[in-house]
Parts: structure tokens; sequence; C-alpha cells
């Protein structure tokens, strides 16, 4: 999952026009078009903050929009950060910005797995 | 970022903590560095290494059930994702295999392997020993010894930094993988082509077909190169094959061969005068 997919997936499931959205956040129309077709990256934090609010995103979706600023999470690991609210956010943060040799992780289990790990050595 | 600052970062981090001799102690300069460095027997065998950070404490884990020079160069590799600012990218399967898959890889894990290499056979120590040393198997397993590093990691570090024309090429299941080339061989105009099959007369073609784990011939620059110089040159190639991988590399050292007019005054020289020694079977350890 990337910044751009995040945002039309929270757009698709508020049903939010670019135009509405636009509206809602007191951003750019196109500004808003490129950082969800991936062609800008990085916005500000008052960005992400109006994004936020906009799309009405709850705390771990704000958390999760942050962190896509910053870098793409793997697949298997962002469905673990919506759906195991259970597991704090600081885990999963810290596991998606482990840097591997050789294979990395790609289904739950194995980011479970890891997320087991590090509890165990810090 | 390109390969050039990873090795000039990589010599700042040994500037920092200097090693008249190898090994270099990559361990105890993480160390130094601010992390932890842990083995573990519960990362899956496809998996050499990682960095895990959390609280301010960082954190290398290495794969017990590597083998120590493998392990060593995780440590380097894990410690250049920190010091260059480049994550690994998360969702892909990539081989771990150091240097030998350049092609296959994200390039920040290159770059990360191209510090790790360097931190492990560092242009210092190395530099002397490739102007002084042939390129041979032998040679190459005696300073992977010496340097506690990989074959594939000193063999390449050899080429790098070598005045002569040399190249390494690591192979996989017959097909050209990547191509190290020394200065001094980049800029005579020979090119080594990736992807191509290698060539049946070729050491390494022998070395598979009789899986042999060393093969040695001499042939034509033409046999390995396509480049319009390469008949001027003559080729000492010397291959190394592991079948139960299908994977190997071969060092090939190049020759400009004596024109023809060189030829000619070679007669008017003086029987006794600067003739190479007879060869005796004998591999002498230094040419120089």
């Amino acid at each position: 999952m990337d910044l751009a997919g995040f945002i039309e997936r929270a757009r698709d499931k508020k049903d939010l026009s670019f135009r509405k959205l636009e509206r809602a956040s007191d951003l750019d129309h196109a500004y808003i078009w490129h950082l969800a077709k991936g062609s800008k990256t990085s916005p500000s934090e008052t960005t992400l903050e109006k994004l936020s609010e906009a799309l009405s995103l709850d705390e771990r979706e704000r958390a999760i929009l942050q962190l896509l600023a910053e870098q793409p999470i793997d697949d298997a690991l962002f469905n673990l950060m919506i759906t195991r609210r259970d597991i704090a956010w600081d885990e999963l943060r810290d596991v998606s910005r482990v840097s591997n040799r050789g294979d990395r992780q790609t289904t739950e289990e194995g980011w479970l797995k890891l997320i087991e790990h590090m509890r165990e050595l810090f | 970022m390109d390969e050039l600052t990873a090795i000039s970062r990589a010599r700042r981090l040994l500037e920092k903590h200097p090693s008249a001799r190898a090994p270099v102690d990559i361990a105890a300069i993480a160390e130094a560095e601010g992390f932890e460095v842990k083995e573990s027997d519960k990362l899956e065998s496809g998996t050499a290494g990682m960095l895990l950070q959390r609280g301010g404490r960082k954190i290398i884990v290495v794969n017990k059930n590597d083998h120590p020079y493998r392990r060593r160069f995780t440590i380097a590799h894990e410690l250049a994702h920190q010091i260059l600012g480049l994550p690994s990218v998360h969702g892909a399967r990539v081989p771990s295999d150091e240097l030998e898959r350049h092609g296959r890889r994200p390039k920040e894990e290159i770059l990360c392997d191209v510090f790790a290499a360097e931190c492990l056979v560092p242009w210092k120590l190395i530099q002397q020993q490739a102007n002084n040393l042939h390129f041979t198997v032998e040679t190459i397993s005696e300073l992977s010894e010496l340097y506690e590093a990989s074959k594939p990691c000193v063999a390449s570090r050899f080429a790098q930094v070598s005045e002569d024309l040399l190249a390494y090429v690591p192979v996989e299941s017959g097909t050209v993988r990547h191509a190290i080339l020394s200065r001094s061989l980049r800029e005579s105009g020979l090119r080594i082509t990736v992807g191509i099959k290698v060539p049946r007369t070729s050491a390494v073609y022998r070395a598979m077909e009789r899986d042999e784990g060393i093969a040695i011939v001499d042939i034509e620059g033409t046999d390995w190169s396509e480049s319009g110089v390469a008949g001027d040159f003559s080729c000492h190639e010397e291959a190394f094959h592991v079948g139960d991988w299908d994977q190997g590399f071969t060092l090939l050292t190049f020759e400009e061969a004596p024109s023809s007019s060189d030829a000619v005054s070679d007669r008017d020289i003086h029987e006794d005068d600067e003739r190479l020694s007879p060869l005796t079977g004998h591999l002498e350890w230094g040419k120089k």
C-alpha cells in the first residue's frame, strides 16, 4: 500500500469525489488529484491533517496516513494495521521500518512472527 | 545516491575505526556506532538478517545458521541501511546473495552491499594485494580466509581496485549475471555482456559441464567479448563452480596480444635479456 492507494481507498470508502474532497479539505483539487495518482509525494504535516479531517480518518488510519507519507507498506502488514487494533500501533510501525537482508515478510503470519520476535528482543 | 557515495561513506566509517590488518572487526565497529549485534536461530533460511529499531535502541539480528563470513557481511549490510539512510522497500522477495545477483535486486540493497564489501575488504588493505598477486581462484580463496569474507565479495573488490586488465564475472545457470571490470579494462574498451550464455570455450563452461570445482583455460579476448578491440587481447580464465547451487564465478585476466611489430623486435632481443624465467610448475605468490 502506498500513499496514493490509501487516499483512493479512503475516498472510495466515503464516496468522495475530488471536488468534494477539495471543498472538505480546503486543498487544491489538482494537488489532491496528483497525490491520489502518486505523481506527488511527501505532503506536509498540514496537508496530512487536512486530508485526515476531510476523509474522516480515525486515529489508527491517521497514523497509517502519516507513515505512508514516509514509505510504502507491505499489503499484508497494511491489512494487519487496519484489522488488528489489538496490536499496539508502535509495534506495527516499528516492524514496518525493519530493514532486511534476504526474504521479506509478505504474509500476515510472517509479520506477526516478526512482531513477536521484536517483543523478545526489546 | 550512487555507488561512489556509498563507498566514501564506508571509507569514512573505517577511518573512524581504523584497522591495520584484516579481518575488519565489523561487529565491534557496529557496537561502537551504537548498534547491538545479536544472533538468532529464529530467522527463516532465506533471511540473512535485519535491522530493528525501537525507542532509540538499534539491534542488528543475524541468522545464526548462516556461514560466519555471511554473518559478517550481513552486519555490514544492515549497518549500511542506517548509515546511508536507505531503508528496505517491503513487499518484495529479494535474493540475499551479496553481489552475485545485481540485476534483480533493488538499488538500495545493491548500495548497501557495495558499502558492506568496502567495509569488509577495505581499499587500503586490498589494493596492494590486488596489484601484487595473480587473479586466480587460489588467490581469492586465500584472501577470502584472510578477510573473512566470501569469495565473490573478495573477487569483486580485487577486480575493482586492480590496475591490471581484470574482470570478475558471476555466473548462474550458465548465464552471465554481472561483470565487475577493473578500471584499466573499462578504459581499454573491452566489454563483457551481461545476460549472455557463457562461451563454450570458457573455463566456467568447462567447470559446469564436467561439474568440476575449478577449471582453467587460456583463450582469446574474442571468446569473452564482442567489443571491436577484443581481438587485440588474450585471456587467462579461472572459474569456480558450485554444482549444487548451479552458480559460480569466473576470473578473467586479459593481456594485450603483442602486435606484429613487437614480434619482430622481440627476435632482436638477446636470448638472456628480460625473458621470463622457465616455467617450473610452481606458482609464485608475488608477480612483481
